[in-house]
């Protein structure tokens, strides 16, 4: 349970000053850390100014992109070359082509920054083995389901690894994970997987607060019958980018809401972070707007602290000033809500 | 057994190609030399197919962005939706919305104007031998689009086939890979009459197989190519010259073996009770990395030997 009314939170990236956008793959280290923090101090003021209560991990300065990132720090991943997405975007996948294992830490140097440089809650999104392994080309292992525990495994050492460092420096306080998983929903006849690899990822850690981010799925039933069966407090998933638009409260005006009905009949205790902003259009929604959205919300599950509210997903593909708007309306439309409950 | 190779889809491009696309994008460089960058690349390949014995191959369409896109350009009445994954990979392509299926009037500049796509001819004028069209199956083109009126898949199939029978006879292309990652379930494939009774036909198709989908056929494909799934090869065996089977995995780097392939294709021929057969990729090898498509197509040639 979240214990605050309509928490907002970050969900994870945000984009990168140019600064370091700019030498991240082309500066040495010595060059480059010294401008992650910066980024890091930086957009913590921004999310600060902007009145979010949870700021994440500073928008992810420490990572380039979700998929990379983790593979940087395992062994059994090598690399052929770039492959296409769309157009003229491409990006990494990696091919497994033997045991995977976990080199070092994948974030603790990024959540040792955090917990000497800011005080307020934080959330670590990390991504998901179910995303690693269909992300990957398998040359190793004898199928899909293996891959994707072995992935759970890894991620299971590095949970274990960051909450130590977390209990050093703050005894007691909360620990908050997002797995990420974007792929979750893309095989629908593997949600078996999905469940155990993600179920392996937090076996046995206990003092923690387990949410699993998902964002762009064709159908979010697929994922809501299994919800009951994951280990894990929450959820947070996109849906502002599946509605319209406009003010109101029906079920006409809220298009990109109305599954979460099917949600609340399924499960009655995991928390729902509500995405209410889209992340993919420059257009800023207006408060009213958003504060429709999460009254449609309430309307359907009526206990404002089952419910956060965030962006769809990370806003790295806005500029930082579209995105401070973005989150700052969010959190107007947010209080305006909690002022009338 | 003869064993045969055909190679089909979009080839993922050279990393100087990629980088000089985003030249182009960003105005560093002109229509020309983009334009010619690509023509050497195609050929490059082409003349690689070929000399090393590749028997069929479709155009490698270096300059599609997706399957569609070409076509959603060009055919009068379709335009560009949302990016859409592409089944179930991690692969996008941009949705065909087909408006209306009346004029079959093909705008063949709009692929030049490097808007939504970069600008290159559609097929390479290569004379080499093997060389082929490439087109996406009416039934997945259709399958995979946003219809807006009520158009049906038959009336969708007609026009579409004969737009494909124009863009045949424009680019003198002599035989085509026509490429359907739906499964047909119970679709005829009967609108394709008017390109089979003219041109060689190579059907690369997806999922099982169904007697009633040739049904309305006035004669053989070239070739069906399917799934190594049970009663396939016997299916496309009954409607084809020479029966083919997906069997170079184009979503995976792992390598194939030319001998394990070679012991694979026997026994499949012979349960069958064939005598030719023809081996080909499992889709576009743009799923692929460039180095690992190479050393795909490697073993295909390997395999032909």
């Amino acid at each position: 349970m979240a214990g605050k009314k309509l928490e907002t939170q970050e969900i994870g990236s945000f984009r990168k000053p140019e600064y370091l956008s700019r030498k991240f793959h082309t500066g040495s280290e010595g060059e480059v850390e010294p401008l992650k923090e910066r980024a890091t101090i930086e957009t913590l003021q921004l999310f600060n100014r902007a009145g979010l209560e949870n700021i994440g991990v500073g928008g992810e300065m420490f990572r380039w992109e979700m998929y990379e990132h983790f593979a940087q720090y395992i062994t059994g991943l090598k690399f052929y070359g770039m492959v296409r997405s769309f157009d003229n975007r491409y990006y990494k996948k990696g091919s497994i082509v033997s045991e995977l294992r976990r080199t070092s830490s994948l974030h603790g140097d990024e959540l040792d920054f955090l917990l000497r440089n800011s005080k307020g809650e934080i959330k670590l999104p990390i991504t998901g083995p179910y995303t690693m392994m269909d992300w990957s080309f398998n040359e190793h292992y004898k199928d899909r389901d293996e891959v994707a525990v072995a992935f759970g495994r890894i991620l299971n050492e590095e949970i274990r690894d960051l909450k130590k460092r977390w209990d050093i420096a703050r005894p007691g306080e909360k620990f908050q994970v997002q797995i990420d998983e974007p792929a979750t929903t893309t095989h629908p006849a593997e949600m078996d997987t999905v469940v155990e690899s993600i179920n392996r990822s937090v076996e046995g850690i206990g003092g923690a607060e387990f949410s699993l981010h998902v964002c762009y799925s064709k159908d979010y039933r697929v994922l809501y019958d299994r919800v009951p069966e994951m280990k894990l407090q929450g959820l947070n998933l996109e849906y502002a980018n599946r509605d319209k638009i406009v003010t109101g409260t029906g079920d006409s005006d809220r298009p990109g809401y109305n599954d979460i009905r099917y949600f609340a009949e399924i499960e009655d205790r995991k928390f729902l972070g509500v995405g209410v902003t889209d992340v993919h259009i420059d257009e800023i929604e207006p408060v009213e707007v958003i504060e429709d959205r999460i009254k449609y919300v309430l309307g359907i599950i009526d206990d404002p602290e089952r419910i956060k509210i965030n962006p769809d997903c990370g806003l790295r593909t806005r500029s930082r000033e579209i995105g401070y708007e973005k989150l700052r309306n969010m959190v107007i439309a947010r209080d305006r809500v909690v002022e009338k409950l | 057994m003869k064993i045969e190779t055909l190679i089909y889809g979009i080839y993922p491009k050279s990393e100087e190609l990629r980088r000089s696309i985003s030249k182009y994008e960003r105005e560093k460089i002109g229509t020309p030399e983009i334009v010619k960058e690509f023509e050497k690349e195609k050929n490059e390949l082409i003349e690689r197919f070929s000399s090393s014995g590749i028997s069929y191959f479709s155009d490698p369409v270096l300059n599609w962005y997706d399957i569609f896109r070409p076509f959603s350009l060009m055919f009068t009445g379709f335009e560009l939706g949302q990016l859409t994954r592409y089944k179930e990979t991690n692969t996008f392509y941009r949705l065909p919305v087909v408006h209306d299926v009346g004029d079959n009037t093909i705008l063949y500049d709009r692929i030049l104007e490097g808007k939504e796509n970069p600008p290159a001819d559609l097929f390479s004028s290569s004379t080499a031998s093997g060389h082929l069209a490439f087109f996406p199956g009416a039934h997945s083109f259709y399958a995979m689009s946003d219809i807006r009126r009520n158009i049906s898949e038959e009336e969708f199939s007609a026009f579409v086939i004969k737009n494909y029978m124009q863009i045949m006879k424009r680019y003198g292309m002599r035989g085509a890979v026509i490429f359907d990652p739906v499964e047909y379930g119970d679709a005829s494939l009967s609108p394709l009459n008017p390109l089979i009774e003219k041109y060689p036909i190579y059907l690369v198709t997806t999922g099982k197989l169904s007697k009633k989908n040739f049904a309305g056929l006035n004669g053989d494909l070239a070739s069906i190519i399917s799934d190594q799934m049970p009663g396939n090869i016997k299916v496309a065996s009954e409607n084809s010259r020479v029966p083919g089977i997906k069997a170079i995995d184009a979503r995976n780097t792992l390598m194939e073996s030319a001998e394990e392939l070679r012991h694979l294709v026997s026994r499949i021929g012979e349960d069958a009770r064939v005598d030719r057969i023809i081996v080909a990729n499992s889709e576009s090898f743009d799923f692929l990395p460039r180095q690992i498509a190479d050393r795909k197509t490697e073993v295909m040639a390997e395999l032909g030997e």
